[in-house]
C-alpha cells in the first residue's frame, strides 16, 4: 500500500513538472542604448528665434509579456535621458536642455503572421526637464514638467538573411490627454517662488500638446548579447499661455539588448521559451 | 504633416529676416507684446513704429540700425530698457543723470577707514558715536544669512544702523526681501506684483500680494535709517519700498530712481540682445513706483560738507539717530 501511494505521488509529480515545462517562460527584454543627433530648439519664453544644435541621450527599455488576458499583454518600461546644446543662427546664445522621461506602457500583442507581432495599448507617461538660455536674465530657464496618458504601438518584424536573423521594431506614442506646468506669459519664475501658482497647470491634450516619440531600430543577435542599432525622431511641442515650445531632435543610437530568465535556468528547458517581440 | 493638420498645438515659428527690416521688425514686434509699461507711460507704440519704420532701409549699416533702434526704444524712458550689440549697450539713463548724485564714494570710505569688515557684499563698521553703517552696493553681491547674521550680530548693541544703499543699482529681488527679513517682527504686506497673461498691452494677471516675513533668525530691533539717492534703482527700489512698511525704518536722502518693472531679456535675428520691464510692481496702496521712491527726509549733500569730507546724508542719519 505504501508503495502504492509513493508510486502515485510520483507520477502526479512528474506530470506537474511535465505540465509546467510544457508552458514556455515569457523572456524579460532589457536594453540600453546611447545615442547622438541634431536637435532644434524653439521656447518663446526664452526667445522668439530657433536655436540648432547637438544632442545627446540615453535609452533604458525593459519589456515583458504578464499574465494579463491570457498572456496578451506586454508591460514596458521606457527611460530616456536627453540633453542638447544648441545656439542661435549667429552664434551669440546658447540654449542647454535636457529631459527625463518616463513610460509604463501595458501594450496588447497580436500576431497577425508568424513572425511579425503588433502591440497596441497605453502609456503612463512623465516628464521633467528643461530649457536653459545662457544670456537671458530674470528669464534664464523654463522648467517643463508633464504627465500623460499615451497611445503607443509597436510593429515587431524577424527577417533572416543568410541564417542571421535581424529583429526589425517600430515603435511610436502619442500623448492625448494629461496636465503639464507652464509658466504664465510673461510670469517670471521670481513670481512663482513668492507662490503665485494659479494656472500653472494646465490640462494638455492634442489642442495644445504635441510630442511624438518614434523609434525605429534593428537587433542583430550574437552570441550572448544582441546589438541594437536605432534612429529615433522626437517632436515635443505645447502652445500653452501664449508660450510656444518646439523641440524637434534626430538621433542615431547604438546599444545592446538582451533577452533572460528570471527564475533559476535549470528549470527550464533551453528551447522552450519566448521573446516579447517575436 | 497631416498629424499637423489634426493638431492645433503644432507650433509655428517666427520667421524674422537678418536684415535691417527684420531687426527692427522684430524688436518692435518683441516690445509690442512682452512691455508692460505702454499704458502707464502713455507711449503709442504704433506711432512709434510709424515715426522709426520711416527711417529703416536695408542698406544701413550695422552702428546706424544700432543708434536709430536705441532711438526707439529711449521712447520708453525705462532704465530697464537696453540693447546689447557687440560695440555698444543702448541705455537710457536720465533718471539719475539728470540730478544731484548724492553720493560721493571717497566720503563714504572717510567713515569706513581701513578697518571695516566685509560680508556678503556689504561693508560694515561701527562708527566711534556707537552708530552702525553699512553699504551694500549691488544687489547682485552674494548675501547669505549667515553673512547678515555676523553683520547683525556685530551691530546688535548700536544705537541705530545706517543702512546705505545709494549708488546701488540694483540686482537680485531675493537679497533685497532677504535683507529686508532682517528688519521686521512682523509679516508686512509690501506691495504687489502682476505679470502679463498675453500679448495685448494691458492684458495683466490679477495683482499679487507680496509680503515680508520676519527672518528667523537674528533681526536688528532699533532705529534703521536707509540712505537713497537717485541710483537706487531696480532691486534696491523695490528693498527701499518694502523698508519704508517698517516702523523702525526712515528712508533719508533723495528720491529712488525708480526701475519697477521686473525685466525680462530676449534678442533679435542679428544677435542682439534686448532688456525691457516685463512685469510691473507697485506698492502697498497698488500705486506705480516705476520712477522712485520719495524719501521720509529729503536731504541732499552739501557742497560745505563735501569740503570738510562729510557727508551731509550720514551726519544727518547720525542724528536722527541720536535725537532718540
Amino acid at each position: 500500500m505504501r508503495r502504492s501511494v509513493l508510486f502515485l505521488l510520483f507520477l502526479i509529480s512528474v506530470r506537474f513538472l511535465s505540465a509546467q515545462e510544457e508552458q514556455p517562460v515569457n523572456l524579460i527584454y532589457q536594453s540600453v542604448m546611447m545615442g547622438v543627433g541634431k536637435t532644434s530648439v524653439y521656447d518663446t519664453y526664452l526667445s522668439p528665434l530657433n536655436y540648432d544644435g547637438n544632442s545627446f541621450g540615453m535609452m533604458l527599455e525593459q519589456s515583458k509579456m504578464t499574465g494579463i488576458m491570457n498572456g496578451k499583454v506586454a508591460v514596458q518600461h521606457l527611460l530616456n535621458l536627453d540633453f542638447s546644446h544648441s545656439h542661435n543662427d549667429t552664434e551669440t546664445a546658447s540654449d542647454y536642455a535636457g529631459f527625463i522621461e518616463y513610460s509604463y506602457g501595458l501594450l496588447y500583442k497580436f500576431t497577425p503572421l508568424k513572425r511579425t507581432s503588433l502591440f497596441a495599448g497605453m502609456q503612463a507617461n512623465g516628464m521633467l526637464g528643461f530649457i536653459y538660455n545662457s544670456r537671458n536674465g530674470n528669464n534664464p530657464a523654463t522648467g517643463k514638467v508633464h504627465l500623460n496618458a499615451n497611445l503607443s504601438a509597436i510593429v515587431a518584424h524577424t527577417v533572416s538573411i543568410k541564417s542571421q536573423p535581424f529583429r526589425l521594431r517600430f515603435q511610436t506614442s502619442i500623448p492625448v490627454a494629461g496636465i503639464l506646468f507652464s509658466p504664465h506669459y510673461g510670469q517670471s519664475y521670481y513670481e512663482i517662488s513668492l507662490g503665485d501658482s494659479d494656472g500653472l497647470i494646465d490640462f494638455a491634450s492634442l489642442h495644445n500638446h504635441l510630442s511624438m516619440r518614434n523609434l525605429l531600430s534593428v537587433e542583430i543577435p550574437f552570441n550572448a548579447l544582441t546589438l541594437r542599432l536605432a534612429y529615433r525622431n522626437n517632436i515635443y511641442e505645447t502652445d500653452v499661455n501664449a508660450l510656444q515650445t518646439r523641440v524637434h531632435s534626430n538621433s542615431f543610437y547604438i546599444g545592446f539588448s538582451k533577452n533572460f530568465f528570471s527564475v533559476p535556468e535549470k528549470k527550464i528547458p533551453k528551447d522552450n521559451y519566448k521573446r516579447v517581440f517575436e | 504633416m497631416n498629424l499637423c493638420l489634426l493638431c492645433s498645438a503644432c507650433v509655428q515659428m517666427e520667421d524674422y529676416d537678418n536684415t535691417p527690416r527684420g531687426n527692427f521688425d522684430a524688436l518692435w514686434k518683441i516690445m509690442d507684446q512682452r512691455y508692460c509699461f505702454f499704458s502707464y507711460k502713455n507711449v503709442d507704440w504704433n506711432t512709434v513704429y510709424d515715426k522709426y519704420s520711416r527711417r529703416i532701409s536695408n542698406y544701413m549699416d550695422n552702428e546706424a540700425l544700432f543708434y536709430l533702434l536705441d532711438e526707439m526704444l529711449q521712447e520708453l524712458k525705462d532704465g530697464h530698457v537696453n540693447l546689447y550689440s557687440p560695440f555698444d549697450v543702448g541705455r537710457y539713463w536720465k533718471w539719475f543723470e539728470d540730478y544731484p548724485s548724492n553720493y560721493v564714494s571717497h566720503l563714504t570710505d572717510e567713515y569706513l577707514g581701513s578697518d571695516y569688515m566685509m560680508s556678503g557684499g556689504i561693508k560694515y563698521k561701527i562708527l566711534e558715536d556707537n552708530i552702525g553703517y553699512m553699504y551694500y552696493g549691488d544687489f547682485s553681491s552674494g548675501m547669505g544669512e549667515t553673512n547678515l547674521d555676523y553683520i547683525i550680530n556685530k551691530l546688535a548693541l548700536c544705537q541705530g544702523i545706517i543702512l546705505d544703499v545709494r549708488d546701488n543699482g540694483g540686482g537680485l529681488l531675493t537679497n533685497s526681501d532677504k535683507l529686508a527679513s532682517r528688519f521686521t517682527n512682523e509679516k508686512v504686506l509690501v506691495g504687489y506684483i502682476q505679470h502679463k497673461i498675453g500679448t495685448g498691452h494691458n492684458d495683466f494677471s490679477e495683482p499679487f500680494a507680496r509680503y515680508i516675513e520676519p527672518s528667523k533668525r537674528l533681526r536688528y530691533q532699533k532705529r534703521v535709517v536707509v540712505l537713497t539717492n537717485r541710483k537706487c534703482f531696480s532691486a534696491t527700489n523695490d528693498f527701499v519700498n518694502a523698508m519704508r512698511y517698517f516702523p523702525s525704518v526712515i528712508i533719508l536722502g533723495d528720491q529712488t530712481g525708480g526701475g519697477s518693472g521686473l525685466p525680462f531679456s530676449s534678442e533679435l535675428p542679428n544677435g542682439w540682445s534686448v532688456r525691457f520691464s516685463a512685469c510691473p510692481s507697485f506698492d502697498a496702496d497698488m500705486q506705480q513706483i516705476e520712477y522712485g521712491i520719495l524719501p521720509d527726509i529729503k536731504v541732499d549733500l552739501q557742497t560745505d560738507d563735501v569740503m570738510k569730507k562729510l557727508d551731509t546724508l550720514i551726519e544727518a542719519a547720525r542724528d536722527l539717530i541720536k535725537q532718540e
